[in-house]
This record gives C-alpha cells, sequence and structure tokens, in this order.
C-alpha cells in the first residue's frame, strides 16, 4: 500500500488544503513561541527552522507520519546492520566506524574489531608520513598526496581536507577524479616523482575513470624512478584486496574497507586516509566523533528534538503537499565550498529513486534536484530565480559563528578588516533568508515607494533553514555532514525506497565501455542510434 | 678593569676566561640569581681545547670569580658583559631591567649576543628609561660585540682574533672597549668600528653568506656525482682561487651548531616580516636540512629501501670535531631516519654520547660504544658524520674483520675512495663520483 493512502498522509493532505497551504510565513513567524518550537539546539550546532510554512499542528501530523512508517524501527535497524539495502543484500553501517561508548554495543564485535584493525594501521601510515619517514625510492620524504578517486572515494576528502585548510599539514593534498586526463596532466607537472605518493581509493578497484589516472601516474613514475614505485609510492584503499594487488600494490600498503559502507558514507573508513593525512588520525577522530555525536542524537532523541528527523519530515511537508521541487544549499563560508557537491551526492545518489522498496513506481514525488554554492557568490547568480523565478525553492542556509583561522601572526588592520569581512557574511545570510521569508514585508516603510513596480516585487514566503555551526572544526563538520545522512535515511523511510543502492549510475558505465569499443573501431557502429553515430563519425574524421 | 659576564655558556666562560688572563677583576654571573654561588660551577664539558686549563687557572688566581649574586656583580663592573644565548631573551631583559633599578654609577654593557638587529639599542633605551622614572642620570651605553669565535677553536680564536666588531655610538664607551681589547686584537686595522645595529647585522650576515656557500657546494658535489666526478678534485681548483679560498667549501652531510641555525632562522623570519625578499638564505637553510639526510638517501638506495632489521654503525655524533655539542647536529636527523626503517644503531662519539643521550629522545633502538671498534661487530654499513682526528687514519684490517659487510659511508670525505677500493671496502662518499 502506498503511502499516500495512510491516514497519516491523508491528514496532511488535507491539513495542506484547509489552509495550512496557503498560510504565509508573515504571520507564522510572528506567532508566539515560534522560536522555542522551531529550533534546536545541540553542542555547537543551532538549527533554526522557523522559516518553513508550518506550525505546531504540522509538526504533529507530520510525526504520525513517522510513527506510521515505523521511522523509530528503522533507525534501530540502520543502528544493528540489518541489511537495508535490499537490492544488494548489505547493510548500510557507517555509523560502525564512528560508533561511541553507548552505540558500539549495537555492532557486532567481529564489526568492530576489524575496524579497530583498520584504523590502527592507518594511523601508522599517516604518521610515517607525516613525521617524514615514508620514504620515496630515491630515499626523498614525501611531501606531495595525490588521492585518486572518484564519487564517494573524492568528494568527501575533498570537501573535508578543504574546509579545514587553516590546519598545517607536513604533506600538500591534491585529488584527481576526472576521468579526461586534463586535470592530471596539469597536476603532473607541478609535482616530483621522488616525494609524490599516490592513493588510490577505489571501493571495488575496478572503476575505469581511477584505475585509467593511476596507470598514467605509473607511467609518469617509470619516466624518473627505477624501482620500488609500487612499495613507495601507491597506497591503495579498497574492499577488494585481491584487485589492489593485482593492479601491484603489496599487501602491506594496502588499506581495507568493507561492502557495508557505501561509496558516498565511505570517508569515515579508510577512505579517509587523506583527511588524517592533513589533520592528523587526532583530528580524524575527532571528525569521527563528531558524527558520533550526531549518531547518539538520532538513535536516542524523541522526534521534536531530534534534528534529523525534523529537518527530513520538513522537508517531506516541502516536498510532498506544498509541491516544492528544489533545494538550494548556501554556505556562507568559502571554506565550505565542496558542501553542495558533496550533498549533492549524497542526496541525490540517496534518494533519486522512482520505485518503492517493493519495485512499485511511487505516486508521489521523492528527492528534489539540490544544488548549492558559497551563498556570498551565489547572491550574484542564481538567487535571482530564488527571489523571483517561478520555481519553488527550498533554501539551508548555513553559517559560522566563529571564524577561528584568522591568522594570529596578521598585523592588525588586516585582523580587523576581515573581523568585519565576517559581521557582513552574516549580515548577508540573515538578509537573504529574511527577504525569501517575508519579501517586499522586509522592504522599510520609507523606502517603499521606491518599490512600487512590478519588477521590484518580491513575493517572499519561500521556505528555509538556517544552520549555525560555532565553527569549523573536525567536530562539527562530523557532526554536521551525519546530520544530512541521517536526514536523508528519514526521507528514505518514509518515501519507502532504498537510499543504499544507486542502480541509475551502473547502466552508463556499461554503454561506455561498448562506446569505448565503437570509437575504437572494434565493433560495428551500425547498432546504434543515429546521434550517436554521427557524433562518432565527426570525432573519427 | 672589573667586568662582570652574565652568561656560563661558552662564549661567557671563554670571553671571563680570556679577558680575566689580562689581569682583569672578572666575576662570570650564573643567569639563576636564586643558584648557590657554590653551584655555579661553570659547565665544562664543552670539551673545548685548552679552555678548563684556563678558567682553573684564572680561578686560582682569583682574576676569575663565579656569582650568582646580580646585584652585586652589578655594583662590581665598570662593564658588564652580556653572553646569554639567544633563546634566553626573556633572561636578558630581566638582567637589563635589574641593572637599571640597582645600578648606583655610569653604566656600559657589551652585548655579545646578537639576538636581534637592533636589540642592543633597545637595551639601552630600556635602561635609560628606567633611570629616568628613577630621577638618577647617569650614562648608559650598550655596544654590540658579537661573539665570532667557533666551537673546536673558540679559546685561540679569543686571544687571536682575525677582527673585532664592535658598533655603538658613543665615543667615550667605544675608547674604554677598544682599550679592553686592546691586547687582542693588538692593531687597528683588525678593530671595525660601526653602529650597534650594523654590528648586529654583520654578525647575521656573516652567517647567512657561510651557510649558502656551503649548501651551493654541497648542491654541486651531490649533483657532480652524476658525472662520475669526484668534487674534492673540482674543490682543489675551485679553492686555489683566491676570491674564493679552501674556507667552507668542503661537501659533508650538512652544517649544524648551535647560534648558526638559530642566526639563519631569525633572518629568514625577519625578513619576512619585514616583507623583504629572502628566498636564497630561505633554500639555504631548506637544503642543509636535506643534506643531513643525504646518507640515509644512499644507504636507502644501496640496499633496495629495506634497512629494517640492518644494523649501523655510526662514527661522530658531534656536529663538528672538539665538541661535545649536538645542537641541530646531522647525526640527529640522520639517526632518527634510520631508527624509523626499523634499523639498529650503534654509534660512538669521543665526547658527545651524553649530549646526543639528552637530545635525541627515544634511544631504545640504539646503541652506544666505548670504543671505536667495539661497535663495527657484525654490522652492516659504517657512517661517518663527524672528523674527530681519531677517525682520520683507522685500522683498516681491523675494520674489515669486524663487519659483517665493508661498507662506509663518509659524510665528511675523510678517505680517498682509490684507497678504499685496493683495501677491499665499498666507499661512498658526497660527491665522490660514485653514483647509489
Amino acid at each position: 500500500m502506498s503511502i499516500t493512502s495512510s491516514l497519516a498522509w491523508k491528514n496532511l493532505v488535507s491539513h495542506c488544503q484547509s489552509g495550512m497551504g496557503k498560510e504565509s510565513l508573515l504571520n507564522l513567524i510572528n506567532m508566539p513561541n515560534r522560536m522555542e518550537e522551531f529550533s534546536i539546539e545541540i553542542g555547537g550546532l543551532y538549527v533554526d527552522f522557523s522559516k518553513n510554512r508550518i506550525n505546531g499542528a504540522t509538526v504533529e501530523l507530520l510525526e504520525r507520519l513517522a510513527k506510521e512508517k515505523e521511522l523509530a524501527v528503522w533507525i534501530k535497524k540502520l543502528f544493528t546492520g540489518e541489511k537495508l539495502n535490499h537490492t544488494e543484500n548489505r547493510a548500510a553501517l557507517h555509523t560502525a566506524l564512528r560508533s561511541t561508548s553507548t552505540t558500539q554495543n549495537h555492532f557486532e564485535q567481529k564489526i568492530q574489531d576489524d575496524v579497530n584493525e583498520q584504523f590502527s594501521r592507518m594511523e601508522k601510515i599517516v604518521n610515517k608520513i607525516r613525521d617524514g619517514h615514508w620514504r620515496g625510492a630515491t630515499g626523498k620524504t614525501i611531501k606531495d598526496i595525490v588521492n585518486i578517486g572518484v564519487g564517494g572515494s573524492d568528494l568527501g576528502p575533498l570537501m573535508i581536507t578543504h574546509a579545514l585548510q587553516a590546519f598545517k599539514s607536513p604533506v600538500k593534498l591534491h585529488f584527481l577524479s576526472s576521468i579526461d586526463g586534463t586535470q592530471t596532466s596539469n597536476l603532473l607537472k607541478q609535482l616530483d616523482q621522488e616525494t609524490t605518493l599516490f592513493i588510490l581509493s577505489s571501493k571495488s578497484f575496478t572503476t575505469i575513470d581511477t584505475l585509467s589516472n593511476a596507470e598514467t601516474a605509473l607511467s609518469w613514475f617509470k619516466k624518473k624512478l627505477r624501482s620500488n614505485i609500487y612499495a613507495q609510492h601507491f597506497i591503495g584503499i579498497s574492499t577488494n584486496s585481491e584487485k589492489m594487488a593485482e593492479w601491484g600494490i603489496p599487501k602491506q600498503n594496502q588499506l581495507l574497507f568493507w561492502d557495508w559502507v557505501g561509496g558516498r558514507y565511505s570517508m569515515w573508513s579508510t577512505i579517509g586516509l587523506s583527511i588524517a593525512l592533513k589533520l592528523g588520525m587526532e583530528g580524524f577522530r575527532g571528525f569521527l566523533a563528531g558524527a558520533g555525536e550526531m549518531d547518539e542524537h538520532f538513535a536516542n532523541t524523541e522526534f521534536k528534538k531530534n534534528i534529523p528527523v525534523m529537518l527530513a519530515l520538513i522537508d517531506i511537508w516541502n516536498i510532498n503537499f506544498l509541491d516544492i521541487e528544489a533545494k538550494a544549499i548556501l554556505p556562507y563560508d568559502a571554506r565550505l565550498k565542496y558542501l553542495p557537491a558533496y550533498l549533492s551526492q549524497l542526496v541525490m545518489e540517496s534518494n533519486g529513486k522512482s520505485v518503492d522498496r517493493q519495485g512499485n513506481k511511487v505516486d508521489y514525488r521523492t528527492c528534489p534536484i539540490l544544488w548549492g554554492e558559497i551563498g556570498s557568490n551565489a547572491q550574484h547568480a542564481f538567487y535571482q530565480l530564488l527571489h523571483q523565478g517561478t520555481q519553488k525553492v527550498m533554501s539551508d542556509f548555513i553559517a559560522i559563528v566563529e571564524r577561528d583561522d584568522f591568522n594570529s601572526q596578521l598585523e592588525e588592520e588586516v585582523e580587523q578588516s576581515l573581523s568585519e569581512q565576517q559581521s557582513l557574511t552574516l549580515a548577508n545570510c540573515f538578509a537573504q533568508s529574511r527577504v525569501l521569508m517575508l519579501g517586499n514585508e522586509a522592504i522599510p516603510k520609507e523606502m517603499r515607494p521606491k518599490f512600487d513596480d512590478p519588477f521590484k516585487d518580491y513575493a517572499g514566503n519561500k521556505s528555509s533553514n538556517t544552520i549555525l555551526l560555532d565553527n569549523i572544526s573536525p567536530k562539527s563538520l562530523g557532526k554536521l555532514i551525519a546530520l544530512y545522512e541521517h536526514k536523508t535515511f528519514v526521507e528514505a523511510v518514509i518515501w519507502d525506497i532504498n537510499p543504499f543502492d544507486q542502480w541509475g549510475v551502473e547502466l552508463g558505465k556499461l554503454i561506455a565501455e561498448e562506446t569505448r569499443k565503437a570509437l575504437a573501431g572494434d565493433i560495428e557502429l551500425s547498432g546504434l542510434d543515429c546521434s550517436t553515430q554521427a557524433l562518432i563519425k565527426r570525432i573519427k574524421q | 678593569m672589573n667586568i662582570s659576564v652574565f652568561g656560563c655558556e661558552l662564549t661567557g666562560t671563554v670571553t671571563a676566561g680570556c679577558l680575566a688572563k689580562k689581569g682583569n677583576s672578572v666575576k662570570l654571573v650564573s643567569l639563576d640569581d636564586t643558584l648557590e654561588r657554590s653551584k655555579v660551577g661553570i659547565n665544562l664539558t664543552y670539551g673545548e681545547p685548552s679552555l678548563a686549563m684556563l678558567v682553573s687557572s684564572q680561578l686560582i688566581k682569583q682574576n676569575l670569580v663565579y656569582s650568582s649574586n646580580w646585584n652585586e656583580s652589578i655594583a662590581h663592573a665598570d662593564i658588564i658583559i652580556i653572553s646569554i644565548p639567544p633563546w634566553f631573551l626573556s633572561v636578558a631583559k630581566k638582567l637589563v631591567e635589574r641593572i637599571g633599578e640597582v645600578a648606583k654609577k655610569k653604566i656600559l654593557i657589551i652585548n655579545q649576543t646578537t639576538f636581534s638587529v637592533g636589540q642592543s639599542k633597545k637595551f639601552e633605551d630600556k635602561i635609560a628609561k628606567i633611570f629616568k622614572e628613577r630621577s638618577v642620570f647617569f650614562s648608559v651605553s650598550v655596544l654590540s660585540m658579537p661573539d665570532l669565535i667557533s666551537r673546536g677553536t673558540s679559546v685561540e680564536e679569543f686571544l687571536n682574533p682575525s677582527r673585532i666588531i664592535l658598533g655603538g655610538d658613543n665615543a667615550d664607551a667605544l675608547n674604554i672597549v677598544s682599550e679592553l681589547m686592546l691586547p687582542f686584537y693588538k692593531q687597528k686595522k683588525y678593530l671595525k668600528i660601526m653602529s650597534s645595529k650594523e654590528a648586529e647585522y654583520t654578525k647575521f650576515s656573516l652567517n647567512a653568506i657561510l651557510a649558502t656557500r656551503v649548501s651551493l657546494i654541497n648542491e654541486l658535489a651531490n649533483s657532480a656525482e652524476l658525472f662520475a666526478i669526484d668534487f674534492s678534485k673540482v674543490k682543489e681548483g675551485i679553492g686555489s682561487d683566491p676570491r674564493i679560498g679552501f674556507n667552507y667549501i668542503d661537501p659533508g652531510c650538512g652544517f649544524g651548531g648551535p647560534s648558526f641555525a638559530s642566526d639563519l632562522n631569525y633572518l629568514s623570519e625577519v625578513f619576512e616580516k619585514k616583507g623583504a625578499d629572502g628566498r636564497l638564505l630561505s633554500v639555504a637553510i631548506e637544503e642543509n636540512e636535506t643534506q643531513k639526510e643525504v646518507l640515509f638517501r644512499k644507504a636507502w638506495r644501496f640496499f633496495n629501501n629495506d634497512l629494517a632489521n640492518k644494523t649501523f654503525a655510526i662514527w661522530g655524533l658531534s656536529f663538528k670535531p672538539n665538541t661535545s655539542s649536538v645542537d641541530n647536529a646531522p647525526s640527529l636527523t640522520m639517526i632518527k631516519a634510520l631508527v624509523a626503517q626499523g634499523a639498529k644503531v650503534i654509534v660512538y662519539d669521543p665526547k658527545a654520547n651524553e649530549a646526543f643521550m639528552q637530545s635525541f629522545g627515544d634511544i631504545s633502538s640504539i646503541a652506544f660504544a666505548d670504543d671505536m671498534y667495539e661497535l663495527l661487530e657484525g654490522v652492516d654499513a659504517l657512517f661517518l658524520l663527524t672528523e674527530w682526528e681519531e677517525f682520520l687514519t683507522p685500522d683498516f684490517t681491523k675494520l674489515k674483520r669486524l663487519m659483517k659487510q665493508s661498507i662506509i659511508f663518509d659524510g665528511r670525505n675523510v678517505y680517498e675512495p682509490n684507497e678504499m677500493l685496493k683495501e677491499g671496502i665499498k666507499y661512498i662518499g658526497i660527491g665522490r663520483g660514485i653514483v647509489v
């Protein structure tokens, strides 16, 4: 039975039709106790979801929907390692990688032991490299680390290491993902074979993008070095030890993770090696601990005070009842530049699905289009559409309370001007969400005549959340990312879909191989459609 | 003259001893003013030739006495000498304040330490300010006379300096100090007078030039190997050019020492702070750090990237011969690198074993030998890091008999490749034409 025929869903439909669907934020925001009711704070992370078109009754009804979908049971299943990824017959146990003393008894001893063993091997490698004792084939210390990976093996580490750029690291990190080779050849020009180490990150160790870049790296090494290239210049991270060995990675340079870690959840595993190289193992453990705190909060908090649950239910309301089709992620801090790209994978690869767990076509909307950009830059780009476009968009504003990365060595004036810039950034963030909410009503009375113009009309009534992080630290980022992971999971539970597979991306890989053969002239073109044939012919001219 | 030398490190001790030898009444004052006088007992473990003799003879004559009483020593002195290591600037500041607070007559200070460019002048201004607050009007002069002695030859160099750099702007003060130092420099042309800032900058510049020169020589020597050239022949050609000379053109496994490194780092940092261009100097410093591991890299390649469970003998720990100091010594870097690869290391140094133990940290993989041959038994290779005299002509027959494999990595190029070949010893020096 589809969720749409459940009582809770029907109640939400009538709640929406009987007025709430037309209710304006201008009214709602002025309700008594609005902030007490619609904000939650846990250790250094404050979420304001008051700028959504909801009231107490909406939340009650959403909570009933969650209960109808047995959300609590599903949360328990997640944490106890049930095979929630039923199409691949796997658990999704990323929470076991960051377990705390209270969550760890959920997980089997074998899993705990495996995790501890790999993390302790990872720690040895991290220390050896950071202390300058990992040597290249000619005996020099390693200065540059190149992570080759794509998707989950790339976006997470890239996002986190960029966000924590203020951490001083003895090694410089680089990320290669693109299959087209431009990125690779540009990077290799800047590096020295003797002092460079590659990390090959691939869950299956068969990803063509990663392996083709790795081959290019290998031949680059062979131009300068004669021996010990694999042993001193490559580390492999995969679930597949045999494939790594086949490629040439010696056992001692292999780090493992397991099929119960989804690619888009893998930075919590040994795939986080590049993060640990940037922060040190202690910093990496802080990152895990931050996520662990969010896990505990998610697993043990009643729904109304549960941040991932509340944000998920509100988005369900926005998407399925208020018909909002897109979500913008708007961090107001350049260090979070890669967060929107990261979340677009997490959210859209998880929930961009149109069949339920039983394989039936769903008759309701699932994942919205999610994109984003650093807020202050996006103000000069797509905010026009947010304010005056015909698409309905909901937004998450993310801002940092304290900038603690200002270099204390800076001259006083520079420090002063940076701190003024920080106020300006926050002012912009708060102003935008206010204008989206209130529209014309945000215009001060004395200025209203100037805005009496159809081109200067602001409809307002646009929903948004604001997330304030005390600072950007391994811990706070761990918390933030785990928040979005669990929110995504809750949405999947309500929509009755499997968020842990990604069959949608498989066919393209298969056809790419066939097309490669066609381009190479190994198979006949006649079997292909006319458009593809024409494209290939142009290339081969 | 009555003189108080504050600071009992090498420079202070040598200065006090030499000034006492010329008949001055010298107090050598501990930086810790709470120390019992009997415990000032000057640290003569520098292993500095003839220093112990000099000091003890002057103590007997009572030209030299120890003190830990700052106020008494300030009152005693016609001239106060600051000889405090540059990393103890806070102690020097404390002393300067004390002088300002307790002085009962005009003050003349010689600052031997180059803390920074302009620090001598700052000391002078500080005392003048305190005098003003006390409403006393004694004159104050702080002259800069940078310490130019080298470890291993410090007494000889103080007694017969090739030049003395003296910086200040008070003519009376300059005259008094010139007079004091005359028995050493003997002829006026060896005394270079300038402002105190210029004197300080001279000291920093000297070390910068020497460091850059050594780093360039090392780079030339390392690269010479690629042409199968023995750089020691090239060195003869270069050094005989009078524009260059033979000093500081020996390639080796990096330089160390306490003030050399701290001076360079200071200069490089201050350049950066002031927005000056100090790229060459930064590279010279960085190259030297890399050079300290040059023998490690050779061994790493020689043993095909596997040093685990090998045993290596090390000759020489001190940063240069005739000193027990291991400050910034290549031995620290080298041995850390070897141990990190799982190698066992046995070391011998005539004087620096103890200093090494204190500086190194975890010494669980290191054994210390009392004899230069004893440690060779069964080792996979020998590394020579300091050119102590006793290492220059070892008994090669004995050496070959003891070692498991007769391989020498020579960080100071003290042996001849041809002779080693005749002896049947695998010899790897620095820039000796042998590529590993």
